[in-house]
């Protein structure tokens, strides 16, 4: 998706525009790090945006370059640098709004962030896993919302994250009428389709399918830190 | 803030962990599952089948390439479940064969031919077949999910009207047609195979796969594998092999019949009681069951029933074609049949019955000689059959014989009445639970001719009372000379529900409290006249002085009897006053007076207003009101069938049922009666008391002249 947005095709601007729709908190979390108020880290991200999406300043992105979530903090940084420092704040925004941005409740979720001493750039790490994992599961949700089976989810949902849920396969099957095995088989199903959505989601913002591993990886090792 | 843990590696869970999941744990779950993780085999779909499942316990199963959503149908011959395919993404029809189904490797390779015949049906009536297979040993195929219920719930749900059921089926006809032309034969169609899609339009499903299921003999098959032989085919129930398009045909007819009067024409309590009237009944018109359904409509779907799939539509599309000129209003191409060739086709097909109904009759009526025809005209069906009708006519002649001889009131038993008018009641044989009532009719003329024109009203009340009380109900017609022996036999209950004029009634409830009024005919009071003629120079009733003459029309009527009477003894009139005389009818009786025979006369104002256009020298003296002829009920009936009767009458608007009434009986309908319409009647019966006054009975005799009898 990165490479579709770098050549500038309509959809490739439509593909960008989706992805910054999704991943603004990050970097919202990363300005208000770097001192700024609520208000003003919403105009910056959103004038940041708007440059971004604007200038088609994807031009520059490539491959060697590594991954969009590294090139979307250094392009902000590079922002923040420039473009607050010549003192241009009364032109931002400019009431036109390239991304519906929900403010408000970034900033609620940015208050309930733990405050500790880390850096900006890790905070960003941090709530870009987050939003990727957000995304993720909520795409999982719909999924089986859509097939109507929204209730099903919420039952083995718990056997994503491991196998410690609150209720074994057992007594879950026992609940419902089901076998032990269907139940096992349903999680694995679960897990088989929430691991697609994962790779599917991560590979858009990374350019090589080796570089997913490595991306899991990292973003566990940000959330152990 | 202390926040809960993940039981897997201990972290704390913040606010923000999605779906309260932890997020290294998810990191490391999407890490340790690769893409080629492959799934085993779950066998337990089976127990899907055999039993129905909670709604979420059926989304824990896959099927293949295909997840469980809901059970949305289950029949004899399998489950449907609304299921996901997972490869297109797509919600589909899952429909599972129950294990057992196909036993053997021929009715498995039969299940794959018709139901790749079926999926080659490409048609906007016939729901699409997307895969047939094959997986955990279970045989399924997928379909198009139509998603807006089946036929049967429409009908369960509420009354469809007369338009939209030609349309629909007319929409059911065409998609049957075209499968005909694939050759392909339905062979179940029923409401619950009929689906409707979002539109309301009706989609066909389970093409050919009757076949699949047909075993030897439909009789040892038990219920949940076929179900009942409802809408099947005469032929197909008897299990014949080589059905034709026909069968599909005559399955159309029951569902349009069902669309039209929301039951089946046959229903029997057992699926062999069921075959046996597919087989050999007469089906009864819808209209018998729904009095908006006109005639064209009956037609068309008599004609589907026909016993003989050659009488029926030819095709499908003859089927559709009619119901469209139907609703075009154009005149349809179905006939209809006589009742007299419908008895005959029903005394055709059902020799051994017919056999034993003849015997019992020409033992009741017959000479050895009648019964001597009969064995000679065994293996000669048209001999058979003619002996049969006649000996209907014979016991009809017998009757009238009886009524001839003198005899005060004769009886034409429900079974007679419907051999001889074919006004058959729900079911030809009499059944365990049946109860029979006695319905009183005063007629003074021709008995027979009176119970034909009361047939169509008696089946009618047959029909709906056997509905209403769940039980047969056979009405019995007792015709009555005089309404003095009348009135006698209903007090003394004799019979159970007695039509009597309004004057007899006040009467009879005098000498028997326990009676009650249920219905009179529509329009309700009418009106009679006394007139004369100009040139007699009577200018009021009370001119009616010494030496002039009356005709009286029918002395056991309510106008003769009561009213007119009445009116002359209120105007200071005896009977000896008068030279009078009891006319046979009111129309005699207006013919008299119009010969000169008599002075004056009384008449309905409706006939008087009828011949007064040819004779305008007729004038009216004075206005007589009287209320329309009641049918009254006895008490001690069994509970609830008075008010039955009632309400039977107050919903009758059967046209083709009022309208065989004998013309001097002919109404519009009926309305409820109360007890206090008949009070005034007291009066008026004291009235009429103080005329005969001195007289002993003893009236005139015939007048001067008797005019021609009829």
């Amino acid at each position: 998706m990165v490479l579709a947005a770098r050549h500038g095709e309509s959809s490739g601007q439509n593909a960008l525009t989706q992805l910054c729709q999704e991943y603004w908190y990050p970097l919202y979390v990363f300005v208000r790090r770097r001192g700024f108020d609520s208000h003003d880290a919403e105009d910056l991200t959103q004038e940041f945006f708007a440059r971004l999406i604007g200038k088609k300043s994807l031009q520059s992105v490539h491959p060697e370059k590594g991954k969009f979530r590294s090139f979307l903090l250094a392009s902000l940084k590079n922002f923040l640098a420039n473009e607050w420092g010549r003192g241009q704040r009364q032109k931002r925004g400019g009431g036109q709004r390239l991304l519906s941005l929900d403010e408000e409740r970034a900033e609620n979720r940015y208050q309930s962030e733990p405050a500790d001493q880390s850096t900006p750039e890790t905070v960003y790490e941090r709530a870009w896993a987050s939003t990727l994992l957000d995304l993720v599961l909520a795409r999982l949700r719909r999924e089986y919302a859509e097939n109507e089976k929204a209730d099903l989810f919420d039952e083995i949902k718990g056997f994503l994250s491991g196998d410690k849920g609150s209720s074994t396969y057992a007594q879950i099957g026992a609940r419902h009428g089901v076998g032990e095995s269907a139940v096992k088989m349903t999680v694995l199903r679960l897990r088989k389709r929430y691991g697609a959505l994962l790779r599917a989601e991560i590979a858009n913002t990374v350019d090589t399918p080796e570089e997913i591993e490595r991306e899991i990886r990292h973003l566990f090792t940000v959330l152990t830190k | 803030m202390t926040h809960a843990l993940c039981p897997d590696c201990g972290a704390e869970l913040l606010p923000d962990a999605p779906e309260g999941l932890c997020k290294r744990c998810l990191l490391l779950a999407g890490l340790a599952c690769s893409p080629e993780v492959s799934e085993t085999t779950v066998g337990d779909v089976a127990g899907l089948l055999a039993t129905p499942a909670p709604a979420l316990a059926v989304k824990f199963y896959s099927f293949g390439d295909y997840e469980l959503i809901e059970e949305i149908a289950r029949g004899g011959m399998g489950v449907v479940f609304r299921a996901r395919q997972v490869s297109l993404d797509r919600t589909v029809a899952l429909k599972m064969i129950l294990a057992g189904r196909l036993a053997s490797p021929e009715a498995v390779e039969r299940f794959r031919s018709e139901a790749r015949a079926a999926a080659n049906l490409d048609h906007s009536g016939i729901v699409p077949i997307y895969e047939i297979g094959e997986h955990d040993g279970l045989h399924y195929f997928s379909m198009k999910l139509v998603e807006g219920g089946s036929l049967a719930r429409e009908i369960a749900r509420e009354k469809i009207p007369l338009k939209r059921a030609a349309q629909l089926l007319a929409r059911v006809a065409r998609a049957v047609q075209h499968a005909h032309e694939q050759g392909v034969l339905h062979r179940d169609l029923k409401p619950t195979n009929i689906l409707l899609d979002g539109d309301r339009e009706p989609l066909l499903t389970d093409f050919g796969l009757a076949k699949v299921f047909e075993h030897e003999n439909l009789l040892t098959c038990s219920n949940t594998i076929l179900g009942t032989p409802i809408y099947m085919a005469p032929e197909q129930a008897l299990g014949k092999r080589d059905l034709t398009p026909a069968a599909d045909v005559y399955s159309l007819g029951v569902i349009l019949f069902e669309l039209l009067t929301r039951r089946v024409p046959f229903r029997g309590k057992t699926p062999v009681e069921t075959l046996r009237q597919v087989a050999e009944d007469p089906p009864l018109s819808p209209h018998c069951f729904n009095p908006e359904i006109d005639r064209d409509l009956a037609t068309i779907c008599l004609k589907c029933l026909e016993k003989e799939p050659q009488r029926r539509y030819v095709s499908a599309a003859a089927l559709a074609d009619d119901l469209e000129r139907w609703l075009r209003r154009e005149p349809v191409s179905a006939r209809r049949t006589s009742p007299i060739v419908r008895v005959r086709r029903w005394m055709e097909r059902k020799p051994a019955l017919t056999a034993a109904l003849a015997l019992s009759l020409l033992l009741l009526t017959g000479g050895p000689f009648l019964i001597k025809k009969a064995r000679d005209a065994r293996g000669n069906k048209d001999a058979f059959v003619e002996a049969i009708a006649r000996s209907t006519r014979q016991k009809l002649a017998d009757l009238r014989d009886k009524w001839d001889a003198g005899d005060s009131f004769v009886t034409i038993e429900s079974e007679l009445r419907a051999e001889a008018w074919n006004a058959r009641s729900s079911s030809a044989a009499p059944e365990a639970r049946s109860e029979r009532y006695i319905i009183g009719i005063y007629a003074h003329e021709e008995p027979v001719e009176t119970a034909e024109g009361f047939a169509p009203l008696l089946a009618y009340l047959e029909t709906t009372l056997s509905d209403s009380r769940s039980n047969q109900v056979r009405l019995d017609m007792r015709i009555y000379k005089d309404n003095e022996t009348a009135r006698a036999a209903l007090v003394k209950g004799d019979v159970h529900v007695m039509r009597m004029g309004a004057g007899p009634y006040a009467l009879a409830r005098k000498e028997h409290p326990g009676l009650r009024p249920l219905a009179r005919a529509k329009p309700g009071d009418f009106l009679a006249v006394i007139f004369t003629r100009a040139d007699t120079g009577i200018k009021c009733v009370a001119d009616l002085k010494m030496g002039r003459s009356f005709a009286f029309g029918d002395a056991d009527s309510t106008i003769s009897g009561f009213h007119t009477r009445a009116a002359l003894a209120r105007a200071g009139l005896r009977a000896r006053d008068l030279t009078h005389a009891f006319h046979r009818s009111h129309d005699e009786a207006i013919e008299a007076v119009l010969a000169g025979n008599f002075d004056a006369g009384v008449a309905k104002l409706s006939r008087f207003n009828l011949i007064r256009k040819e004779h305008p020298d007729l004038i009216a003296l004075t206005n007589i009101t009287c209320i329309s002829q009641p049918w009254v009920a006895r008490n001690g009936l069994p509970p609830q069938i008075a008010s039955q009767f009632q309400q039977a009458f107050l919903t009758l608007k059967d046209t083709n049922v009022l309208g065989q009434l004998p013309d001097k009986y002919k109404c519009d309908g009926f309305v409820a009666t109360k007890e206090e319409d008949y009070v005034a009647m007291w009066q008026e019966r004291e009235d009429a008391d103080r005329f005969m006054e001195g007289e002993k009975k003893h009236f005139s005799g015939q007048p001067e002249q008797p005019p021609n009898s009829k």
